[in-house]
């Protein structure tokens, strides 16, 4: 029992981080068509000011987080300023080169302006502390993770549905012409999409340094393409759909790790893009992706 | 003081590499030209001998280099891509080096870098790569000077058993060949010839694991529960593994390779609680009570380098090794050189008394350093000859 409930909350935090990941990735396709494989490095961003505040002195806690969120944010907006807008009226492909380039222009960033090899940032351990449920032992950064996740959720369904501003980027999502057209600033709306994406990647910062406790130049490829792989399977541009993606791909990737003998076990990952593949050919668009008919705007 | 002990480990690097200067062709001759494209920065960034191979390289050029002709150095940063190394490697050979070397440390890039050197009858090292494949695939140009796996694995299970550990599982992958996978597999079998016992097997998918947590929960519910695990893999990885082990309150053994072998690992792993005196790992040399290591790295820390774990000695090695070569062959001929390393027997190293490659496949024959760690800070536990050679054993 003990054994189910805890492998149960590792696939729950796991899949709550690639979900934090993937809507962060969502926000920004859905408004704008663009695939921020940038995206990563808020991550990095995120875990260098940790790193720069305790070496500096200023290892409080209280004041690292709300910092690092702040930092995360206003990073993804100035990218979105200098990098992106300028592109936005070139082809999708030009999107994608300059979010690649973003990318490794912010690794070369931390690379020389840090170190090539990884750091301690031990700031948010705390958030690793252990804690016993009757006879259960839970970490508190996995019910902060799939907690803070549940949250943030809820406040951007409020934010959408609830504020002109949400409105406009739920609409723009579909048909973004029309939008200016009803006299929305296209550039506020884009912007804060990334603001919100820049948010969630530093979120997902907090809880990434808290439990590997280290920094690295390249620390964000692989989550990048775990939050691409969960878009994907959620279907690309949905919202809900990240947040599912994500869950699942966490799901199966705990799933496959208890069920999987062990001389099948090297064949773990070939085994969830098996499964994953499977649910695409069944559903082209995504778990939740609506299916685009012949003739449907679909940018 | 300082003044004092800087002119003392001056002196001492000085003479060490004296004895081989002085015995070269008094009349200037061919720079010994190394080439080395190395991994610099990406994943492989901690465990580059190119700095170490730097700072030997300067200072046998401020007592005159070799044959009485400066070392000539070329150092390119290949990101840890075998795709740029080998491009690199490529330019540094038509360029007319006598060795070229380490690429981007796997065997993926450095077979097809030897293959391209034996092209040019030119020796490929490696300071660092310790995998068995280097050995294996008919390459008679190539040498190393890291301990090659299976001794390493064959040292840390000595450690381990003689330490109290007697239930050990593995933790394997396929991401880096031999060394992610056999290595602790060598590891459990000379375990089992001391007495111990595997009693798991977990497979990982690669490098950047975050979150192990469901290993270790696999890992709590065994019954019996293991005393112990081994894996070889690379930092951050291997810390943060033990840094989660801890805050899941297992107090076991944790043993590793070379890996483990950066200075940041005791802080990622959560300090001295989370290291001390429970993780052990076997690797190429440790600086201590000023040994040739301690002073070489000494006299580079005063230059300004930073030690990246015995990698830095290693890369000392290459400088040192490659240059005595020279002198045995009279000449810096790649074939003559790699001739003369090969048939010599032990020759003076950095980061280990001495390096033999005599034996039949050429790997470097050296003292095994099994480190553990006191206060957070890594410490020479043991360093012993294995008595067990598991894979090279007849």
């Amino acid at each position: 029992m003990q054994y189910v409930a805890e492998q149960a909350l590792n696939a729950l935090s796991i899949g709550a981080e690639y979900s934090l990941l993937a809507l962060g990735l969502a926000i920004v396709f859905s408004v704008m068509g663009l695939v921020n494989f940038a995206h990563g490095e808020f991550l990095g961003v995120g875990g260098y000011i940790m790193y720069a505040m305790a070496l500096f002195g200023a290892g409080d806690i209280w004041m690292i987080l709300p910092v690092c969120l702040l930092t995360v944010v206003i990073t993804a907006v100035l990218l979105e300023r200098v990098a992106f807008r300028p592109v936005r009226r070139a082809p999708a492909t030009t999107g994608l080169l300059t979010a690649f380039g973003v990318a490794i222009i912010l690794q070369n960033v931390f690379l020389m302006g840090v170190s090539p090899r990884p750091k301690a940032v031990p700031a948010v351990a705390v958030l690793n502390t252990t804690v016993d449920i009757g006879s259960f032992t839970f970490t508190i950064l996995q019910f902060l993770e799939a907690g803070v996740t549940a949250i943030a959720i809820v406040l951007l369904v409020v934010f959408m549905r609830r504020t002109k501003l949400g409105l406009a980027m739920r609409a723009a999502a579909h048909d973004f012409t029309t939008v200016r057209l009803m006299g929305v600033r296209a550039n506020r709306v884009i912007a804060t999409a990334f603001a919100i994406s820049g948010f969630l990647a530093g979120l997902a910062a907090i809880f990434f340094i808290a439990r590997r406790g280290a920094i690295d130049p390249f620390m964000g490829l692989l989550p990048v393409l775990k939050a691409f792989v969960a878009c994907v399977l959620g279907g690309f541009g949905s919202l809900p759909g990240a947040v599912v993606g994500g869950l699942v791909l966490g799901i199966l990737e705990v799933v496959l790790i208890i069920l999987l003998p062990d001389f099948l076990a090297g064949l773990r990952d070939a085994a969830v893009f098996f499964i994953i593949g499977a649910i695409l050919v069944g559903r082209p668009q995504g778990i939740l992706g609506k299916k685009a008919e012949l003739g449907d705007k679909t940018a | 003081m300082l003044t004092t002990k800087l002119l003392a480990t001056t002196a001492v690097a000085a003479g060490a590499l004296a004895l081989v200067i002085a015995n070269a062709p008094a009349s200037a001759g061919d720079p010994l030209k190394i080439g080395i494209s190395a991994s610099i920065s990406g994943e492989w960034a901690p465990y580059t001998g190119a700095h170490g191979l730097r700072c030997m390289t300067e200072l046998m050029n401020e007592q005159g280099g070799v044959n009485g002709v400066p070392i000539e150095l070329s150092v390119q940063d290949n990101k840890s891509d075998p795709a740029i190394a080998i491009a690199q490697a490529q330019e540094m050979l038509d360029d007319g080096v006598t060795a070229v070397g380490e690429a981007a440390i796997a065997s993926d890039s450095l077979i097809p870098v030897s293959q391209l050197a034996a092209e040019y009858d030119t020796i490929t090292f490696s300071a660092v790569n310790t995998q068995i494949e280097m050995f294996e695939v008919g390459l008679d140009n190539y040498i190393t000077m890291a301990v090659p796996d299976p001794f390493n694995a064959s040292a840390t299970a000595e450690v381990a058993y003689e330490l109290g550990a007697r239930r050990v599982v593995l933790f394997l992958s396929d991401v880096y060949g031999t060394w992610t996978r056999n290595l602790p597999e060598w590891f459990g079998d000379v375990f089992g010839r001391f007495g111990g016992e595997v009693v798991g097997r977990m497979e990982y998918p690669g490098f950047g694991i975050t979150d192990w947590s469901p290993f270790i929960t696999d890992l709590k519910a065994m019954d019996p529960m293991p005393d112990s695990i081994h894996i070889s893999s690379i930092n951050p990885d291997v810390g943060v593994l033990i840094r989660q082990i801890r805050a899941a309150g297992l107090d076991i053994f944790v043993f590793g390779s070379d890996g483990f072998d950066d200075p940041t690992l005791p802080e990622v792993a959560g300090g001295a609680p989370s290291v001390d005196g429970t993780v052990y790992f076997a690797t190429h040399g440790f600086a201590t009570g000023g040994n040739a290591l301690e002073m070489f790295q000494n006299e580079c820390v005063s230059r300004g380098y930073e030690i990246n774990g015995s990698f830095f000695g290693l890369g000392g090695d290459v400088a040192q090794i490659l240059a005595k070569g020279v002198e045995l062959a009279g000449s810096t001929d790649s074939r003559a050189v790699l001739d003369a390393l090969t048939t010599a027997g032990p020759i003076e190293a950095t980061s280990a008394p001495s390096i033999d490659f005599t034996n039949r496949w050429h790997y470097p024959s050296k003292e095994v350093s099994v480190i553990g760690f006191k206060d957070g800070q890594p410490m020479l536990h043991k360093a012993l000859v294995p008595a067990h050679s598991p894979h090279y054993e007849e």
